[in-house]
């Protein structure tokens, strides 16, 4: 193995702290670096809140030059990628604002009483059209999601799709944990409806 | 003892992992999932949804919308401070 080669294995890619650290003084690379780390995630959460993927290029655009410009005033009291996430959202819901668009309340969306537990349940939890190498189970689940009111919809992609955890979700869109955990079981048992029906028409 | 109620409010704690519950109550919780003709299939069907919103992947961003993106990125971070 060349020296050159030991050199770059050995090189420790720098921690979100340090890139903003640098960003912060001045270093345009540095800045780029956390771009790139978080481009494709952001345009994700992006593409899956927005209803008109139209202007999803425009909220990552948005989203990363608010960051720029208010980097300066980041005190780092949170994660980079935490304070970034809740820009993005906060552009997403402001668009979806300005469209007025009608959210029905999940209560109306969710035919079972809160707490009640449905009956009847077909189990087809090991059917192995339960996959999402099937097409059509993956298009209902993804307009499942869709059909979210936002604030369950953030929820789910944070916490489910993202991986992200009740905490940090709590402090990207600035509700409480409970808030948060209430929400994430309410989406879900949407979305198990929702797959419940496809499976009872198949 | 415990009933399907509990069982529905308390799934996506369950599931998370987020609550300590005593060992009894776990026994129990187990006891009437597997005997209950509503509650096994709604706790199997419920973490298969969610087992399956985990495996969405990300779609890569399109090409021209990277390119343009970082065009006015780098419009942005490199233009010349006033």
């Amino acid at each position: 193995m060349s020296e050159k080669t030991k050199n770059t294995q050995l090189r420790v890619s720098p921690s979100d702290e340090e890139l903003v650290k640098s960003a912060k003084i001045g270093d345009a690379l540095a800045f780029e670096q956390l771009v790139q780390r978080y481009e494709e995630k952001i345009y994700n959460l992006i593409y899956r809140m927005v209803d008109d993927k139209t202007i999803v290029k425009d909220i990552l655009q948005e989203t990363f030059i608010k960051a720029y410009r208010s980097l300066p005033s980041f005190r780092e009291n949170s994660k980079f990628s935490t304070w970034l996430y809740r820009i993005a959202i906060n552009f997403c819901l402001m668009h979806a604002r300005k469209k007025k668009k009608k959210t029905l309340p999940l209560d109306e969306l969710i035919q079972t009483e809160e707490g009640e537990i449905p009956k009847d349940i077909p189990d087809w939890s090991s059917n192995p059209e339960a996959t999402l190498q099937n097409k059509e189970l993956k298009n209902k689940l993804e307009s499942a999601i869709s059909s979210l009111p936002d604030d369950y919809k953030s929820v789910l992609i944070l916490r489910d799709i993202d991986g992200l955890s009740n905490k940090e979700v709590s402090k990207i869109l600035n509700i409480t944990v409970p808030a948060v955990k209430s929400r994430i079981h309410r989406a879900r048992e949407f979305l198990r409806e929702r797959l419940s029906e496809y499976f009872s028409r198949n | 003892m415990v009933n399907c109620k509990e069982i529905f409010e308390l799934i996506s704690d369950l599931i998370d992992e987020e609550i300590e519950i005593e060992e009894e109550l776990h026994r129990e919780f187990l006891e009437h999932i597997s005997e209950c003709p509503h509650c096994g299939p709604f706790l199997n069907t419920f973490k298969k949804t969610v087992n399956l919103c985990r495996r969405i992947e990300n779609i890569r961003v399109p090409e021209e919308v990277h390119i343009s993106f970082w065009r006015s990125i780098r419009v942005e971070i490199y233009k010349k401070k006033k």
